[in-house]
């Protein structure tokens, strides 16, 4: 790093970025209707919105203000597109499927007695349900309540998770 | 050199086909060249008869290729790891403002990518054993170094080997300081579920001795009842008694 004041960066973005995970793998499912709900936090949520807003101004800020910079509007660009590719979907859980929900609507279902089987990957915390026809409903470390969403999924398929390190 | 395809994929240069890992698929033909499988044994893989295309075992994504990719059936979740990005990214450009106030373009441009690349092997090793997160973060925290450095000095500069060997270290210590504060955690939680079960035993203790108070109470009542019962037996023998000796002195008075 480039000088002393910088030195702690990348333990503070180490400690928050899995102090959130941690956070967010603990708190409970939200219930609607008849559907267990696990979406991101809300404190996640309104975060990731503020960033994403964030670098987008940023990255014209770059480009527009002299001097303009082509690498900066690069990367605060890709920065912001991948968060707001990446937001963590609502993932809800029935009595007969289990369901993702992107914030742009599109919707992937998986009835529990299409599903072929379960991964979980224990370093980014996340669970993928994987229909017969290969569709696959992702509830990631971003989403609440990771061992019950897990627990749900094995209980309602009879089936055990593929576990794997990454 | 190999050629790669829309999706990623390497084209053979004597088929022409495009290799999927399981199996090669015929750009020409638009069908894969072998029939789908699957490691489980099953009459036919992958099927869902409310969808008669995934019945084709030759077909490619349901024949609707415009909307669906097959990217090698096991889609890495990097959402995690993405939004980790994110947020370190965020992080590195906040720390950068407050400690740095002569801070240029480039510095914060440096910051959010190193922050971003941090942030990102964090979240996607997070849950991840010790020895992954060591060497993941380790070896991110040093690149980050080098790449923020190059960004803030305009050129490659990977930086002296105590810059290097610190930003090691930085990045060793977010795992072991988190496994180490784990531990401490699950220590004091030990201790309190100690001293949880050490009350709970007294308790238990405590309420077989007030049993034990209950049934010796009882007894001393049910020994006084008895004694009181006595006493009464007692009493009506005397007054019987009384009443005999009552009638044999009316009767002598009579002779």
């Amino acid at each position: 790093m480039k000088s002393g004041l910088y030195i702690p960066s990348g333990l503070i973005v180490y400690l928050v970025v899995t102090a959130l995970l941690h956070a967010t793998a603990h708190a409970k499912a939200t219930r609607e209707a008849d559907a267990r709900v696990f979406g991101p936090t809300a404190a996640v949520r309104y975060l990731l919105v503020a960033l994403i807003l964030g670098f987008a101004v940023a990255t014209l800020y770059v480009s527009l203000t002299p001097p303009p910079s082509l690498l900066g509007a690069v990367i605060f660009g890709l920065i912001s597109i991948s968060g707001t590719l990446a937001f963590p979907p609502e993932v809800l859980v029935t009595a007969t499927e289990v369901a993702e929900v992107k914030w742009w609507g599109a919707k992937t279902a998986i009835s529990w007695k299409d599903v072929s089987r379960i991964e979980y990957h224990k370093g980014p915390a996340t669970t993928v349900v994987v229909s017969r026809a290969g569709a696959k409903v992702v509830h990631s470390g971003w989403n609440r309540d990771t061992s019950g969403f897990l627990e749900s999924c094995e209980e309602k398929t009879g089936l055990s998770a593929t576990t794997s390190e990454l | 050199m190999p050629s790669y395809r829309s999706t990623g994929k390497e084209r053979d240069a004597e088929s022409g086909n495009d290799y999927f890992e399981a199996r090669y698929y015929s750009s020409a033909m638009g069908r894969f060249m072998s029939p789908d499988w699957s490691a489980q044994e099953e009459p036919v893989p992958y099927a869902n008869l409310e969808d008669p295309q995934s019945l084709n075992l030759y077909g490619y994504v349901g024949n609707n290729p415009l909307s669906r990719v097959d990217k090698d059936g096991h889609c890495y979740p990097a959402c995690t790891a993405l939004i980790g990005g994110l947020i370190g990214a965020g992080v590195n450009v906040g720390i950068t403002y407050f400690t740095n106030p002569n801070a240029t373009r480039s510095d914060y441009i440096g910051a959010a990518a190193s922050g971003f690349l941090t942030g990102a092997v964090a979240g996607a090793t997070g849950g991840a054993s010790l020895g992954v997160q060591l060497a993941a973060n380790t070896g991110a925290s040093v690149v980050g170094g080098v790449v923020e450095r190059s960004i803030s000095e305009g050129h490659v500069k990977v930086g002296s080997a105590k810059e290097v060997l610190t930003d090691a270290a930085i990045g060793a210590a977010g795992p072991l300081l988190t496994a180490a504060g784990g531990k401490i955690a699950k220590a004091i939680n030990g201790k309190d579920a100690e001293a949880l079960g050490k009350a709970a035993k007294g308790a238990h203790l405590g309420e077989r001795h007030a049993a034990s108070l209950n049934k010796q109470a009882a007894a001393a009542s049910a020994f006084d009842e008895a004694g009181r019962k006595a006493g009464d037996t007692a009493g009506k023998v005397v007054d019987g008694a009384n009443r005999a000796n009552d009638n044999l002195n009316k009767k002598k008075d009579h002779q």
